[in-house]
């Protein structure tokens, strides 16, 4: 999964560690999470979405790009 | 923006006083069981002496690796001196049995808090690395009791301290591959 993490927290001017502190995770699971190591989980993601105040699919999108969702065979 | 090397939970100042615990610890308890029986004579006591001087020094070292909340090199501490741990030697008297036991279960009690202490206080990736570490030391403790098994006429008998030390063990070394991987 892509996100956008790394950008918008320059944009507020946050470092990895305060941003880690604001959604309660260590610094390590911010920076496997923008260098693309570790997807979060939906909760997760969720309180990322509410720090940045946006919806999730405005950080995160999937690594081959936006799409429809899978219809079943 | 880098992490601590290998982990924010496990600085490279840690891993240096885990080395020097790690060497002192190994270092006292050989030279005091070499020259405890016969420590009257003054050359064997000031060897007695040097290797409590090292403990000493270990506890210190582990000490400050406590004081850190750098708590997986305590783990790889612990897995070095399992390696010394041994039941009293016979004949038993029912009060040391007591006492051992009531030793034991507060060493149980204490290591058992200190895992639920450490998984609430983790995050989601945390736990992931955790059980990771803990699915990889389980399966390569398992797979060298089946190979010890296998070999068990040529091998020495094994004692369940060793394989408790070497769970812990791998699950250390698990635990650094596990969290540099998740960083890089």
């Amino acid at each position: 999964m892509k996100n956008s993490l790394p950008a918008l927290r320059a944009d507020r001017g946050w470092s990895q560690a305060e941003l880690a502190e604001r959604v309660g995770v260590s610094r390590q699971t911010i920076n496997a999470i923008e260098n693309g190591r570790y997807d979060p989980s939906l909760p997760l993601a969720f309180t990322l979405a509410r720090a940045f105040g946006r919806a999730i699919e405005g950080i995160f999108e999937p690594a081959d790009g936006p799409g429809k969702p899978r219809s079943r065979q | 923006m880098a992490i601590p090397w290998p982990s924010e939970r496990a600085s490279r100042v840690g891993l240096a006083e885990f080395l020097v615990a790690a060497a002192t610890l190994l270092l006292g308890v050989a030279l005091t069981r070499q020259h405890h029986p016969d420590y009257t004579s003054p050359a064997a006591l000031r060897v007695v002496l040097g290797g409590l001087a090292a403990l000493a020094v270990c506890g210190l070292a582990a000490y400050r690796i406590v004081r850190r909340r750098e708590y997986p090199w305590l783990l790889g501490l612990v897995a070095i001196g399992l390696l010394f741990y041994e039941p009293l030697p016979s004949p038993y008297l029912i009060v040391d049995r007591v006492v051992m036991s009531v030793r034991d279960l507060l060493l149980t009690g204490a290591s058992v808090y200190f895992i639920a202490r450490t998984m609430r206080s983790a995050d989601e990736l945390e736990r992931r690395i955790q059980l990771e570490s803990l699915s990889w030391s389980y399966s390569i403790v398992l797979v060298a009791l089946i190979g010890h098994a296998l070999l068990a006429d040529l091998l020495p008998p094994l004692r369940g301290p060793q394989v408790a030390s070497a769970l812990i063990a791998s699950w250390l070394v698990a635990w650094l591959v596990a969290s540099i991987r998740y960083q890089r």
